[in-house]
């Protein structure tokens, strides 16, 4: 199978006044397609730094990161937004979703940007909502959902413009050992279901048991576990 | 795209499930709508005033055209001229016009006057005075060489009324060229007023034969001419009439013989404009600081988009639409409000006078026992100096110039805040957050 994402030699520095603080050092690595990524890590590790250069939200200090063959690193801003409007799906450990939007239109919405027709984004929206179990709570306001049902819709938001490659920080971290099982189930379902690739960051060594490919970042560097 | 953009806009400003305007938002639509009611009311009210103005001085005062020969042939071939314009194409009239100065008097007062010496039938022929020219008792006869008409403050400073006997005394330069004073009695027919002070206040009208006779000086004649249009043909008729008048005759329109009160009146609207639009101007940039407010606000919302894919032009378009529809909004309520206003100012005048010397009423009584200070009555507009009523003219093209820069500096001043939305880095705010 071939690679979807190929980084080299990634290294990442913070610079704290005249410090500075090297968070990934020189990490190599190649992740194929529809395969399924599990990273541990203690906090601090680089975890979370990881999956924001993967995701183009970071900029690295040197290395090359390679995503069905574009080299992300030296994208513009706007070919950036494009990349994760097509290509990447992001769920983050806090489910960041638009309070004034209920939980239909924060799912629609990164897709009716995109140019689709407003019909058509509602509907796969609502198939998405029900793929989560929450199609009776699509006109919900996030305040009015649970701390697992809003992770819950902010995995099926991740999903909706059908990105190759979904990024996963922490998905679980503000959760009740139920809704974490529940949230971690129904991610990798549908992962497996919708053939997705899938980089998930965590503390939590357990759900490694659900991976394909399991590596530690310690201190910034990446091992096989 | 754009117009997922304005929904977007639509959606940050109305806040959560579309349930109104934020707080800060309306305080935006709420500035720029008070800053247009001044500037609207403003407008409204100078171009009536000014239109009033204007049009009595037109009718009433130096005509539409004033056809003049200064020399003795005037007189004899004036009226074959008449004739000639009464048949043109454009003109509504030509009459025969002496005017003079004289001093009028009666038993009991005295005061400089104006006269105008018109021909018997002139209120006949000419129906544009009658629009502004007000008979306040008796009629407008000229049908005698003693009859008078008088204006109603040269009646109240010579104490008279319909019936009265006046004396106006003039001067005419003589061959030889002594001048002597000639006292002539005339009888008051009528007492008119035209609604503004300057018109009125030292005016008498006389007979034409009468006139000819106090005033032989060539000076003192003209021929008046009315025409259809006076605002846009008064060019084209003028040189009309100069093609078919011989060389010795002159002609002015009424732009060239008062044009330093038209120029002063225009100087004055743009200078009230002007400082209005700056009002306008601070209303814009509360559009930018509530807009700022809502960049503040809804910072995470747009870091969390622009992480779904959702382009930095996108935002920007959002937040100037924002600023757009504010525009629109506060415009709309403004130049409504601005316009109600206008309409009633009158009365919104009077409203505040009756409200104002109320309240001093009301201070006197309680003031009274401890002090002497004599209280005025408040007048705001002094109909002795102005007209006697503020006559309102909506002025849509400027009404649509006024909306239009409106909202397009409602929408500049959103750009600002709109790259500032544009610029927010993801990872920043959701690492602050």
């Amino acid at each position: 199978m071939s690679n979807i994402i190929e980084i080299q030699s990634l290294n990442k520095t913070y610079k704290t006044g005249r410090e500075q603080l090297p968070v990934i050092i020189d990490l190599t690595l190649n992740v194929k397609k529809n395969s399924v990524l599990v990273i541990t890590g203690n906090s601090g590790s680089g975890k979370s730094t990881f999956l924001n250069l993967v995701s183009g939200l970071e900029v690295p200090t040197s290395g090359n990161i390679y995503v069905n063959n574009k080299r992300i690193d030296k994208m513009s801003e706007g070919e950036l937004s494009l990349y994760r409007r097509y290509s990447i799906g992001l769920v983050f450990q806090f489910h960041y979703l638009l309070n004034d939007f209920t939980a239909l239109e924060n799912v629609m919405l990164p897709l009716y940007m995109a140019g689709t027709d407003k019909k058509v984004a509602r509907e796969h929206a609502y198939l998405l909502l029900q793929e989560v179990g929450l199609e009776d709570r699509i006109s919900h306001f996030p305040q009015e959902l649970s701390g697992g049902e809003r992770q819950r819709v902010a995995v099926a938001r991740a999903l909706i413009n059908n990105p190759e490659i979904i990024l996963a920080d922490e998905p679980t971290g503000n959760l009740d050992e139920k809704n974490s099982r529940t949230v971690e189930n129904m991610l990798f379902s549908l992962v497996e279901k919708h053939a997705k690739t899938l980089i998930l960051v965590t503390h939590d060594t357990t759900l490694a048991s659900h991976a394909e490919h399991h590596m530690e970042l310690v201190n910034g560097e990446l091992h096989d576990v | 795209m754009l117009t997922r953009s304005l929904q977007l806009g639509i959606r940050f400003m109305t806040g959560r499930g579309n349930s109104g305007l934020t707080r800060h938002i309306m305080g935006a639509v709420f500035g720029i709508a008070v800053s247009l009611i001044p500037l609207v009311v403003v407008l409204e009210v100078t171009t009536g005033m000014i239109g009033g103005i204007t049009d009595r001085y037109l009718e009433i005062g130096t005509y539409h055209i004033q056809v003049r020969n200064y020399t003795q042939n005037g007189f004899t071939e004036a009226s074959g001229i008449i004739k000639k314009l009464n048949s043109m194409p454009g003109i509504r009239t030509a009459f025969p016009v002496i005017h003079g100065v004289g001093l009028a008097y009666s038993p009991t007062g005295r005061t400089g006057i104006t006269l105008k010496a018109l021909s018997k039938d002139y209120w006949d022929q000419d129906r544009g005075i009658h629009q502004y020219l007000k008979i306040i008792s008796g009629s407008f006869d000229l049908s005698t060489e003693d009859s008078a008409l008088v204006s109603s403050e040269t009646a109240k400073k010579l104490h008279v009324s319909v019936g009265d006997k006046i004396t106006i005394l003039t001067a005419r330069t003589i061959p030889g060229g002594r001048t002597i004073l000639k006292p002539s009695h005339f009888t008051v027919k009528g007492l008119f007023s035209t609604g503004y002070y300057e018109l009125d206040s030292l005016s008498v009208y006389i007979n034409l034969l009468k006139g000819k006779k106090l005033f032989n000086d060539p000076e003192s004649f003209f021929i008046g001419v009315k025409i259809v249009n006076p605002e846009k043909d008064v060019n084209k008729m003028v040189h009309r009439i100069q093609r078919m008048l011989q060389h010795n005759w002159f002609v002015f329109t009424w732009f060239d013989l008062q044009k330093p009160m038209y120029e002063s009146f225009k100087t004055t609207k743009i200078l009230l404009l002007f400082i209005m639009m700056i009002i306008v101007l601070v209303a814009a940039v509360n559009i930018s600081s509530a807009l700022v407010m809502m960049v503040m606000e809804k910072e995470a919302d747009v870091a969390i988009l622009k992480s779904t894919g959702v382009s930095g032009s996108s935002i920007i378009s959002a937040y100037i639409f924002s600023g757009f529809i504010i525009g629109i909004i506060g415009t709309v309520i403004g130049i409504i409000t601005g316009l109600v206003a206008a309409v009633n100012i009158n009365g919104v005048i009077h409203g505040i006078q009756y409200f104002l010397n109320f309240s001093e009423s009301i201070i006197q009584i309680i003031f009274s026992p401890f002090t002497e200070i004599a209280f005025h009555k408040i007048v705001l507009v002094n109909s002795t100096y102005y007209l006697d009523r503020i006559p309102i003219i909506i002025d849509f093209k400027n009404i649509f110039i006024i909306s239009t820069g409106s909202v397009l500096l409602s929408t500049l001043a959103s750009i600002i805040p709109a790259f500032q939305a544009g610029k927010i880095k993801p990872m920043e705010v959701i690492r602050r957050q």
